[in-house]
């Protein structure tokens, strides 16, 4: 579904060139969880800004659904976000003046949709991360984990192929971290949609399918995790043998 | 104290925010050169001697009493004038006017203030006024920069603060900045008001209304004070940042910053007790009125009464968020069907941050409440201008009679019944106080029962509506003229300005203003009668009809045409938009300064909601909705802003009219135009979405990736 080709990314800071992402490859199955770990500056973010086109990869192919996506192009960038992509923040990044059902709805109003279908869309999403009663609230009544899972029914208000998940239990507690792992992890799988996730967390990551382990802009190794949750010992040792 | 790091902070603020600078330096260059270049103007305006715009030579004086043999002093004229029923009239309308501060027996020894110098005044005041609102709205664009620049920095500050630094020198890093930026403000926009004054004057164009001649005048003092509190108003702009810094609380402060966009539990506060304030203070200021009336001067109660409104909008705008709420959701609801993202978007960011807004609301609202109000009086004093020439100027053609040729009776009245004219022979007008003029009765008396009005006897007199305005005279009153041999009563048989007028070289009021009567009088009989018939005017029998250029050619041989009336009535319109040309300036001037206030508000909003557009390109919005979005903003700004001024300007323009009526000798009335509010609305609305241009632009460069980063 998804599949990344020797993507390079370098930032230039004053006359030094950093590279951040040296040619990596990855792919992701419809449906799939894929976890990225690695170490503070190896890339992580930086892969998933030049998935969803809000960064530039300078070299490499990223093709969604067999098709190659075509970044010096903003329209198509920006139909890419709309339509095959949705993301979820460390930090909800929920609009802060918009209600809980406004935010979950934007992505339609954005693309123009309006009437009973993307309200009632809306309505389910709400109620499957378990925020139906808190629709008319705005974003400042809620807690961490609440505007968290408001975020995750967002992503996936226009049933994208691919979810992109930066952190998204970084800024709550271990308990609510557990119940957006499993919202996030249950939801994606019913929509069918593919899931890469970053996080520092093995704990988190144990819920994958697969995890990747990032080192100096390569994936450096994967584990097949299979979604044992309580299989933790590879993780960890993966972690400490690669020095991550 | 570490002044060094102080300056250092204020430097590496001042280039990161280089847009915001500049646009705080434009604000108070502006606001400066707008004020500095009126003080000129009306220096030079005041200083310059005038120069009279029509170039005949004055009539001579002529004692209308005594023959123009004599050369007796003028010891015993009074002229008084006697109420119907010896009813002394009060002020009408609620307004306070010049009527009641003139003497019911004005006579020649105690005459009323010169004439045409309140006009002037008038004037005057407008203008300085009108330059210092251009002066406001950059002082009130420093303020808003300087809340933004501590807002945006409290992080570097607490981290300062953290590391061991003192508050007072975090404060002395924003008073060097604002020093600086008031500075180079001031300068720049002193030395921009040399040129932009040296262009108005060379235009013609002067504070009174004259002509001024003559050098370059220029108020030193009077400049140096106001860049002295140019500087200063900037240096005020700190205190209440400098407040905020002293209460910083840091474990808020260095919290991680989550996307909140300034919405919190006040933002849904409805404070149910403010919205009584602004109707209370309407009521209370309605019960006092008629005292205030009574106890200040026309001035002051203008003054007072124009503060007044001022501040009660503008207070009602900060208390009654709910209003503006509601005027926004309103705009909002209404541009939902057409652009239902931008309209919510926009619309719940502006709803829930209005008090925020009331800053830049307040300073558009303020600028286009000037220009309705300025609208509204120019209007009235085209209509007066229009009504009076419709009377006075349009049917009439000037004529001087010629000094070699005498009148052929016979052959002058074939002349004037083949053409349908009639002709009326004036005389010399005698200046002064009591401006008299003689018509002759075998002339007018036709025209005037053809009008169906009382024929002009020589025991009655007919008065100009000027002449009326400046002493209260009203149709049935009398006119008592005295000498030493005897007293004559006139009654006053009509106010019109139908008849008597002539084009002369005087000042405008002054030729608006005469006592006309017929021949046949005792009184001028051995005096100004023997000048009757050395001026004539004609005008057609059917009313609409221009005098024929036949009639002119024929009457060639008696008199010569000096004036056409409908020449003059262009000549009049032309003048009065000259006039107020100096308003176009400052007006102009002050809606530029309002776009660059509008322009910093919503860049500075770009700034700190770069994490808000970036989420929402990540969600898929294009850079052309960002753009629609920012200026969807700005449009509703303007909407706003325009609606509050409508009623703000029309307000100011109802007093000022009636100031106006009162305080001077026109006739002005406040007429209410859908046309022009409608204009200055799109204006208003064009001018804000157009400032929020360069925002938006800003607003589609901003990098997403960095701007998601965390920290």
């Amino acid at each position: 579904m998804l599949r990344i080709q020797s993507l390079s990314k370098s930032y230039r800071l004053g006359s030094n060139e950093v590279p951040v992402l040296r040619g990596l490859s990855l792919e992701v199955g419809a449906g799939e969880m894929v976890v990225i770990m690695g170490p503070s500056g190896s890339g992580k973010t930086t892969l998933l800004n030049c998935i969803s086109g809000i960064d530039l990869p300078d070299d490499g192919t990223v093709s969604l659904q067999g098709h190659v996506v075509d970044y010096q192009s903003e329209a198509e960038r920006t139909r890419l976000r709309r339509h095959q992509i949705g993301m979820v923040f460390q930090f909800f990044n929920l609009i802060p003046t918009l209600t809980v059902r406004e935010n979950v709805a934007l992505p339609f109003l954005i693309c123009g949709i309006r009437g009973k279908q993307p309200a009632r869309r809306v309505q389910d999403l709400l109620e499957e991360v378990g925020m139906g009663h808190r629709s008319e609230h705005l974003p400042f009544q809620l807690s961490g984990g609440e505007m968290q899972l408001v975020s995750i029914a967002r992503a996936l208000a226009q049933r994208p192929a691919l979810l992109l998940a930066d952190e998204p239990t970084g800024n709550v507690n271990p308990h609510i971290g557990r119940s957006i792992m499993e919202i996030l992890r249950s939801t994606a799988r019913r929509e069918n949609s593919g899931l890469l996730m970053v996080t520092h967390s093995p704990e988190h990551a144990a819920w994958a399918d697969r995890i990747c382990f990032l080192k100096d802009g390569r994936i450096a190794c994967e584990l097949l995790q299979h979604g044992q949750r309580d299989a933790l010992a590879p993780i960890h040792e993966k972690l400490l043998t690669l020095e991550i | 104290m570490n002044a060094r790091l102080a300056v250092h902070m204020a430097w590496r603020s001042l280039r990161h925010h280089r847009t915001v600078a500049i646009a705080t330096v434009l604000g108070v260059a502006l606001g400066m050169a707008v004020v500095a270049a009126i003080l000129i103007v009306d220096y030079h305006s005041t200083q310059a001697r005038i120069q009279t715009r029509l170039t005949e030579n004055p009539l001579p004086m002529i004692d209308p009493l005594f023959p123009s043999e004599s050369k007796a002093p003028l010891h015993i004229l009074h002229v008084s004038f006697e109420r119907a029923g010896q009813v002394l009239p009060g002020p009408q309308g609620g307004f306070p006017s010049q009527e009641g501060q003139v003497n019911h027996d004005l006579s020649a020894e105690s005459p009323p203030t010169r004439r045409g110098e309140e006009d002037y005044q008038a004037m005057r005041l407008a203008v300085r006024l009108a330059s210092l609102l251009a002066f406001s709205v950059g002082a009130v664009i420093v303020f808003y920069t300087m809340r933004f620049s501590v807002t945006s920095r409290s992080r570097e500050f607490c981290l300062l603060l953290c590391l061991g630094e003192r508050r007072a020198n975090v404060v002395l890093s924003l008073l060097l900045e604002t020093l600086a930026l008031g500075l180079l403000g001031t300068l720049l926009g002193l030395l921009a008001a040399f040129p932009a004054a040296l262009a108005l004057i060379r235009s013609g164009i002067s504070t009174t209304g004259r002509v001024p001649v003559g050098g370059f005048a220029v108020p030193w003092a009077e400049l140096l004070v106001m860049a002295g509190l140019s500087v200063l108003i900037a240096l005020l702009a700190v205190a209440g940042p400098a407040r905020a810094i002293v209460k910083m609380n840091i474990v808020d402060v260095l919290q991680p910053r989550f996307l909140t966009g300034d919405v919190n539990e006040g933002s849904l506060k409805i404070r149910g007790f403010s919205l009584l304030f602004p109707p209370l203070l309407a009521a209370a200021y309605l019960a006092l009125r008629p005292f205030l009336l009574s106890w200040l001067s026309v001035v002051q109660f203008f003054l007072f009464e124009s503060v007044y409104v001022l501040v009660l909008t503008l207070a009602g705008l900060w208390w009654m968020t709910p209003l503006l709420r509601g005027l926004i959701g309103l705009f909002e609801t209404a541009l939902k069907p057409l652009l239902p993202l931008e309209a919510l978007l926009a619309g719940r960011r502006m709803r829930l941050t209005s008090q925020k807004l009331v800053f830049t609301l307040a300073g558009v609202a303020l600028v286009f409440s000037l220009l309705t109000a300025l609208h509204d009086i120019t209007r009235s004093l085209k209509h007066e201008i229009q009504r009076w020439s419709e009377d006075a100027l349009s049917p009439y053609t000037f004529f001087k009679k010629n000094e070699w040729s005498a009148i052929n009776p016979d052959l002058f009245s074939k002349i004037v019944a083949a053409n349908n004219i009639y002709f009326f022979r004036l005389s010399d007008k005698v200046r002064g106080e009591f401006p008299i003029r003689l018509i002759a009765s075998a002339d007018v008396n036709p025209f005037l029962q053809a009008q169906g009005k009382p024929p002009l006897l020589p025991g009655t007199v007919m008065v100009s509506h000027t002449m009326a305005a400046r002493f209260g005279l009203k149709l049935g009153d009398s006119v008592i003229v005295e000498n030493d041999r005897a007293k004559y009563r006139f009654p006053v048989i009509d106010v019109t300005d139908k008849v008597g007028f002539f084009a002369e070289d005087d000042q405008y009021v002054d030729l608006k203003s005469y006592l006309l009567f017929s021949d046949g009088n005792p009184l001028f009989v051995d005096n100004l009668e023997k000048t009757l018939g050395r001026f004539g005017i004609i005008r057609p029998k059917q009313d609409g009809e221009s005098p024929s250029r036949q009639a002119v050619a024929e009457l060639k041989p008696f008199y010569t045409m000096t004036k056409e009336g409908h020449a003059l009535k262009r000549w009049q319109q032309a003048e009065i938009d000259r006039d107020f040309l100096i308003f176009d300036f400052i007006l102009a001037m002050t809606i530029v300064l309002a776009a660059v206030g509008v322009t910093n508000s919503i860049l500075i909003q770009v700034h700190t909601r770069g994490r808000e557009f970036s989420v929402l390109r990540t969600l898929g919005v294009s850079r052309l909705q960002t753009m629609r979005l920012l200026l969807v903003e700005g449009g509703i700004n303007g909407l706003v802003a325009a609606l509050l001024a409508l009623f703000l300007g029309n307000a100011m323009g109802a007093i000022s009219v009636s100031f106006l009526d009162r305080f001077t000798l026109f006739e002005y009335e406040f007429v209410f135009s859908v046309r022009d509010s409608l204009w200055i609305s799109l204006l208003a609305v064009v001018t804000c979405s157009v400032a929020a241009l360069y925002p938006a632009f800003v607003a589609n460069r901003i990098s997403s990736a960095e701007s998601l980063h965390y920290e």
